[in-house]
């Protein structure tokens, strides 16, 4: 059972990191959103470090965004999908290994690039820890979150844009959460525990139910 | 190729109502057939051969009717029997010819499986293994795409135009695999519109308004 699906992360994550610089490109994007906020609010240190959890958040959200509807789109424009679908495991399974896979090419390098993002906007130090687990925790909501939108909108030839329509409101809890949980992060705050557990159970969750929902969608838009 | 055979079975399909969008495109369609044979799909443009074969495929659903598959005298899952090749190749043109293969094998081989290099042999390519498949030929991918069948065993194949853009050469290897599938006790339904060059073949002739 475990082989398919190992091969499947695999060959996304070779094709991703094959794909040109794809997951360069998704980096610097959401590093260039930390480096174009102060020529907007202006460089007052403390004015960033306040807002930096928000900006940090939406930041990570729209880099990943963008790199949602290929999820399943490349598959489906070249077949593959239909011996995805015809060959394989349960479809379930395939589609969640198809989530893992996008959150190693795209979540995780975020992840890594997050303390960079942190420094940019004068994130405060004890902040980083909590910072990087929220990261971690609200990328893996928002890859597997978005897979749904990915496998509904998998037909639509530039599909993009309702894609984003589709999801971000989904999304809302995500930046709530993610970004009271940096915002009191160092400061002994009683909130926090809240807030990451109510990440995690966001993140886990979604692990969970939404590839029951992606697969029936692209069950829906196989032919 | 491994030479396992397959064990018996028979596909019977009844009353089977396909419709796409709002126009019915089968009716009332029924056949039966088994193990060993490879049955000719033929009749005119957008009379319904790939939706029949997508259909088997589970791909698209029916309106109506029953398709029931035996295997060993025992009633199972059609759309995991069958290995579906149609107008969309299934090719990555980022990874090698041998990387696409190895990564079929690995996500839906099975003890019958052939190895990387017997498939690539079999469809002429293994001179191409560790090139890139962008750089492939329109009929070297239709190879490539065939070549699935071979690490990816399935009892079933519903063949999608399997001849057409190929040169003489690779047509009659296609058609050589097609024989020795069957030859295996497996079933091959065959959607083409020139004749297929096999001896003992079926034909399934699709007609509009009806079917024979």
């Amino acid at each position: 059972m475990a082989r398919p699906l190992t091969s499947l992360i695999k060959r996304d994550v070779r094709l991703a990191v094959r794909q040109g610089g794809s997951v360069v490109q998704s980096v610097l994007f959401f590093l260039m959103i930390g480096m174009i906020v102060p020529f907007g609010v202006g460089a007052d240190a403390d004015k960033l470090a306040d807002i930096a959890p928000g900006i940090i958040m939406v930041a990570a959200l729209l880099a990943l965004l963008l790199t949602l509807d290929r999820l399943f789109q490349a598959d489906f424009e070249d077949g593959s999908i239909d011996g995805l679908i015809t060959l394989g495991p349960l479809l379930e399974l395939t589609v969640l290994a198809k989530g893992v896979a996008h959150w190693l090419g795209t979540g995780l390098p975020l992840v890594l690039a997050a303390p960079v993002m942190a420094l940019l906007l004068n994130l405060p130090l004890d902040a980083y820890p909590v910072m990087v687990l929220t990261i971690i925790l609200a990328t893996i909501g928002l890859s597997f979150i978005g897979m749904i939108g990915a496998a509904l909108t998998v037909g639509i030839r530039r599909g993009g844009l309702l894609l984003s329509l589709l999801v971000i409101p989904l999304y809302v809890p995500i930046i709530i959460f993610g970004s009271a949980a940096i915002a009191v992060a160092g400061t002994g705050s009683p909130d926090l525990p809240a807030s990451l557990g109510l990440l995690a159970l966001i993140a886990l969750g979604s692990l969970v139910l939404s590839p029951f929902a992606a697969a029936a969608a692209l069950r829906l838009n196989a032919a | 190729m491994s030479p396992t055979p397959f064990p018996d079975l028979s596909l019977s399909v009844d009353g089977l109502c396909v419709t796409r969008g709002t126009r019915t495109v089968l009716r009332d369609l029924g056949f039966a057939f088994i193990g060993g044979q490879a049955v000719s799909l033929t009749g005119p443009n957008g009379v319904g051969k790939s939706t029949l074969l997508l259909t088997l495929a589970g791909l698209l659903s029916a309106e109506d009717g029953a398709i029931t598959l035996q295997i060993g005298g025992q009633p199972v899952e059609l759309a995991e029997q069958c290995f579906l090749y149609g107008h969309r190749l299934g090719l990555k043109p980022l990874l090698t010819v041998g990387e696409n293969l190895q990564f079929w094998r690995d996500f839906a081989g099975n003890g019958r499986s052939a190895t990387v290099e017997q498939a690539l042999d079999a469809v002429a390519l293994t001179v191409l293994q560790d090139h890139s498949a962008s750089i492939l030929s329109q009929g070297q991918q239709k190879r490539l795409s065939f070549a699935r069948a071979l690490v990816a065993p399935r009892p079933i194949w519903l063949l999608d135009e399997p001849l057409a853009s190929l040169d003489g050469d690779s047509q009659e290897r296609i058609t050589h695999l097609i024989d020795d599938h069957r030859g295996r006790g497996g079933l091959a339904l065959v959607a083409t519109h020139q004749p297929l060059p096999l001896a003992g073949g079926v034909d399934l002739i699709l007609k509009r308004g009806g079917h024979s």
